[in-house]
């Protein structure tokens, strides 16, 4: 009994896994932070220039990060006779500079040690950050430290990083996997501590807030029933995600549900990028098939998550 | 060995992303907590997933209302970018309720905002800075006839400073 339960957790984190869902992870995160450098470059120092909408000092009064930002940076720069805007154009530059080569997987681990410092120093304890940048934080975070390039590179391509199934795939695809398990699940507790999830409110008011809404749902009010059990399914999908995505036979309706409902964030609520970036951050963890192909040819199609080896070695 | 000190260093990492998401505070201030706060910041561990939860909120919206020499006047809000942009300086504005008490600061960002939207206009002499929340009903009040409406939250007029 002890020794299955110690295979069990051995195949669990260390049987080689392919880094096709890292990949896959990694070239939508690039994607996503080259349409939103697309529309915030025109208005990149309005938000985070000393002479923006929040001037001099004043940025200093909303940032409660311990990490350096962007206005520290400039000051420490400032001794030396740097000029901030010569620090927002060098960040700038190496911002797209990294998304471009994490996107094509070109140096693909100090592409990611580049964006990742880029990331923290402009929205770390920012003004103007919000869930997008948050989960940006998080994948690039992750990026440092996992086989990101090992799939669907320039890096595999040239031959300067092997595409083999590894072990530090699959521990890397683990702790993504428990890492949005836990996210969902509070978000889904916490909503769930609040009347409005329950009695549909939050649906009604999230479709009717002006920065969000996308189009007219004042209709809503008469059918009161409708929004509850918007609000109902949100609590279900988000509390459900960590029992769904572990059981094989529940992984890709859970999967299906969870991508509806950030497609009801990106039509409805308009919350595009944060939307896309959730969708991607799942689907890379649990959608793509992380099973070495030969290991597949033996044991055919058994949904996404990997049999045991000791049910592999019975059949 | 190099596979054992990586799950182990993953999983301590998921501990604190846990404690991040329970919105717990990590007690004690002494170089071990500092760090380890420090460290949770950088990688994000610290998050916590409150989107819309655990209720909707009223929005904040700030309006800019001109005056030229002329006496013309013309407006521009905070809702008038690209979607992405728009939800940045939503979060900039809400960081007026989070200094509500603090009228100093409020009145700074007042000016330091209609300092750059002035510096767009540069025929306008005076900028109004209004700060509206949006009051929702609820369905059944929707249905008994009251109906959305932006609610004055803060005032302040700003003029340009004359040349000397």
């Amino acid at each position: 009994m002890k020794q299955k339960l110690i295979a069990d957790w051995n195949s669990f984190w260390t049987k080689p896994a392919s880094a096709k869902p890292l990949a896959v992870l990694r070239i939508a995160t690039a994607l996503i932070l080259l349409v939103q450098a697309y529309f915030v470059a025109p208005h990149f120092l309005e938000i985070y220039g000393s002479d923006g909408v929040l001037q001099g000092a004043l940025r200093a009064q909303f940032d409660n990060s311990p990490v350096p930002g962007i206005y520290e940076l400039a000051n420490w720069f400032a001794r030396f006779g740097v000029t901030e805007m010569t620090i927002l154009a060098g960040l700038a530059a190496l911002y797209l500079y990294a998304v471009v080569s994490l996107l094509l997987g070109r140096h693909t681990r100090m592409a990611a040690v580049l964006l990742w410092l880029c990331h923290v120093t402009l929205s770390t304890g920012h003004v103007s950050s919000y869930g997008l940048d948050t989960f940006v934080s998080i994948i690039l975070f992750y990026f440092l430290w996992m086989p990101v390039g090992a799939a669907y590179s320039l890096d595999v391509a040239s031959g300067r990083t092997e595409s083999e199934p590894s072990a530090e795939a699959r521990v890397s695809l683990r702790i993504l996997q428990l890492h949005l398990s836990i996210a969902y699940l509070a978000c889904g507790l916490d909503k769930a501590a609040g009347i409005q999830w329950w009695n549909g409110e939050a649906i009604w008011r999230s479709l009717l807030l002006p920065v969000y809404a996308h189009g007219d749902f004042t209709w809503l009010a008469r059918f009161p029933l409708l929004a509850k059990l918007a609000g109902w399914g949100t609590l279900l999908v988000e509390c459900g995600y960590p029992v769904g995505m572990w059981f094989p036979r529940l992984r890709k309706l859970t999967l299906v549900s969870i991508i509806g409902l950030h497609l009801g964030i990106f039509f409805f609520l308009g919350l595009h990028l944060f939307a896309l970036v959730m969708m991607a951050f799942s689907f890379s963890a649990f959608g793509v098939n992380a099973e070495p192909e030969a290991a597949l040819e033996t044991e055919g199609w058994r949904g996404l998550i990997p049999l045991p080896v000791r049910r592999t070695l019975v059949r | 060995m190099k596979l054992r000190i990586a799950i182990t260093a993953g999983l301590l990492h998921l501990v604190l992303v846990i404690i991040g998401a329970a919105e717990l505070n990590l007690p004690g201030d002494n170089f071990a907590a500092r760090a380890i706060r420090f460290y949770a910041s950088l990688s994000a561990a610290n998050a916590n997933y409150s989107f819309f939860a655990p209720s909707v909120g009223s929005p904040l919206r700030a309006t800019f209302h001109f005056t030229d020499a002329d006496g013309r006047q013309y407006s521009e809000d905070t809702d008038a970018q690209a979607r992405e942009v728009t939800l940045r300086f939503g979060n900039m504005v809400d960081a007026f309720r989070n200094k509500i008490d603090n009228e100093p600061v409020r009145r700074s960002i007042a000016a330091s905002w209609s300092g750059r939207v002035l510096a767009k206009y540069p025929a306008a002499t005076k900028v109004r800075f209004v700060l509206d929340e949006y009051q929702i009903p609820t369905m059944a009040e929707y249905r008994a006839g009251q109906t959305m409406s932006w609610k004055e939250d803060y005032v302040a007029q700003f003029e340009r400073r004359r040349k000397p």
